[in-house]
């Protein structure tokens, strides 16, 4: 009897598959594949795995694949925090995969494990590439050729509204010590992601418009693991940031190792924190230049008064030394003058005194009286005096005066 | 009185003052004009301390939202 072509009812099917697969497929395998979906649900991650044409546009493959939630525990424990940033869409990975075939459930690719470096390494060529271009270009050091303002006090920031290290920066230049104003205006865009590179240029954009309206362009993100930054290497991005007409300033948040829009920025700084620091420190400097200046020029004239002080002062002394010393000498000669005085009178005085001593002992030597003292009488007749014998004859009348009287007395 | 000529910018400042400062020192000032000088120096510092503490809010105004 004919029972019509040979069939196998489909559980048979599966389970021939199933054990077909299984003889060819025994330990797991290496795979080079894309992230192209990646979802989560109650631990296990659910992908789609793809990869693509040399364009990078067509998907010439493509599979379902698995990560337990057990196994990603394990893998976890074994390679570290790297793994959440690697299992995202975009990712070029390498992984362990038991492909497995089940009889209910058809092909699935098992994951139980994942090698980070091959991400890691992806990534690096990928930067190189990037740089390499850039610099062929022309345009790695184009936006460190931009002479920034003495003072950068406009700012054109892009980050994410609600990114911690935005929040920062603006705290940070708020109430900075100094009490400088800074006027920031932000420009909303992501700063990881598949849809950051489109976002950033689009503002970028907008800012190179109205550049004379700012100082300067801040990038800024709160810290990331490196895989969080890889958009920082895109190409696209990296040429606009090295175009801009105004300097870029880069505050990314992370420790280790520079991103391409880190290079070709006018300058990176490490964190958020560290560019407000940074543009704080620069109205600094500056403001202490201008004080120097001023101090310097406050100085000079300063130096120049002194000077013409000290030449006004200096002739002051002359003409007053020259008048003191007139009047001294006047002084002193008043004052010799003075002195001599008394002394001249003084002698005139005994001069005349000795003089008239003198004359007053001469005046007594012949005073009369003292002749008669000595025993002289004086002849007087008819009240005159005689002084010779020849006046007198006999019978003349005479008064003697005595010392002590008079006597008259005739001639015998 | 010389005319009150205006600060524009930091730079222009910055250069008033370092012209200034090389006049004093290569002393072709006479002690007249360095009052001056000295008083046109107070002037651009001032504007630029000020400045530095109040920059003009010229910025929101400049984008039509969205």
């Amino acid at each position: 009897m004919s029972l019509g072509p040979e069939s196998y009812s489909l559980y048979e099917l599966n389970e021939f598959i199933k054990r077909t697969v299984a003889l060819n497929f025994v330990d797991p395998i290496w795979v080079r594949c894309e992230i192209a979906e990646c979802k989560v649900s109650r631990g296990h991650y659910y992908l789609t795995i793809a990869e693509k044409d040399d364009t990078g546009l067509d998907i010439i493959a493509r599979a379902n694949a698995i990560l337990w939630e057990f196994d990603f525990r394990q893998t976890r424990r074994k390679r570290g925090a790297v793994l959440k940033e690697i299992l995202r869409q975009g990712t070029s990975v390498m992984l362990h995969i038991q492909v497995d075939y089940h009889e209910k459930y058809g092909f699935r690719m098992l994951v139980k494990d994942i090698d980070p470096a091959f991400t890691i390494g992806q990534l690096e060529q990928r930067k190189r590439a990037t740089i390499q271009l850039l610099e062929k270009e022309g345009l790695l050091l184009k936006n460190k050729s931009i002479d920034p303002s003495l003072v950068i006090q406009r700012l054109a920031v892009v980050s994410s509204r609600t990114a911690a290290g935005y929040i920062d920066f603006k705290e940070q230049l708020l109430n900075n010590e100094y009490a400088y104003d800074y006027s920031t205006r932000l420009f909303p865009s992501a700063v990881q992601g598949p849809n950051m590179v489109k976002e950033m240029c689009t503002q970028l954009d907008r800012i190179t418009k109205r550049n004379d309206a700012f100082d300067a362009v801040l990038i800024i993100r709160g810290g990331g693991g490196r895989l969080d930054l890889v958009e920082y290497d895109d190409e696209t991005l990296c040429r606009k940031i090295s175009q801009m007409p105004l300097p870029v300033f880069t505050g990314i948040g992370h420790e280790i190792d520079e991103t391409v829009a880190d290079m070709v920025a006018y300058r990176s700084l490490k964190t958020p924190t560290a560019a407000a620091e940074f543009l704080i420190h620069r109205s600094l400097n500056f403001e202490s230049h201008i004080s120097q200046m001023m101090q310097y020029i406050n100085s000079e004239v300063s130096n120049q008064i002194n000077q013409q002080r000290q030449q006004i002062d200096h002739y002051s002394t002359l003409i007053n030394s020259a008048a003191t010393n007139q009047v001294e000498r006047m002084n002193l000669d008043l004052d010799q003058f003075e002195k001599m005085i008394p002394l001249l009178v003084k002698n005139k005085v005994k001069l005349s005194k000795l003089e008239l001593e003198g004359l007053a002992r001469q005046i007594e030597l012949v005073n009369p009286q003292k002749v008669l003292n000595r025993g002289f009488g004086v002849v007087t007749k008819d009240s005159r005096v005689i002084r010779s014998v020849s006046e007198l004859k006999k019978g003349d009348d005479i008064k003697i005066t005595f010392s002590d009287g008079d006597k008259d007395a005739r001639l015998a | 009185m010389a005319k009150e000529k205006k600060i524009t910018s930091y730079q222009k400042a910055m250069e008033e003052l370092q012209q200034i400062a090389e006049m004093m020192q290569d002393e072709i000032v006479s002690i007249d004009d360095m009052a001056e000088k000295a008083k046109r120096a107070a002037a651009l510092i001032a504007y630029c301390r000020q400045k530095l503490r109040a920059t003009e809010k010229e910025i929101d105004g400049v984008f039509d939202e969205n």
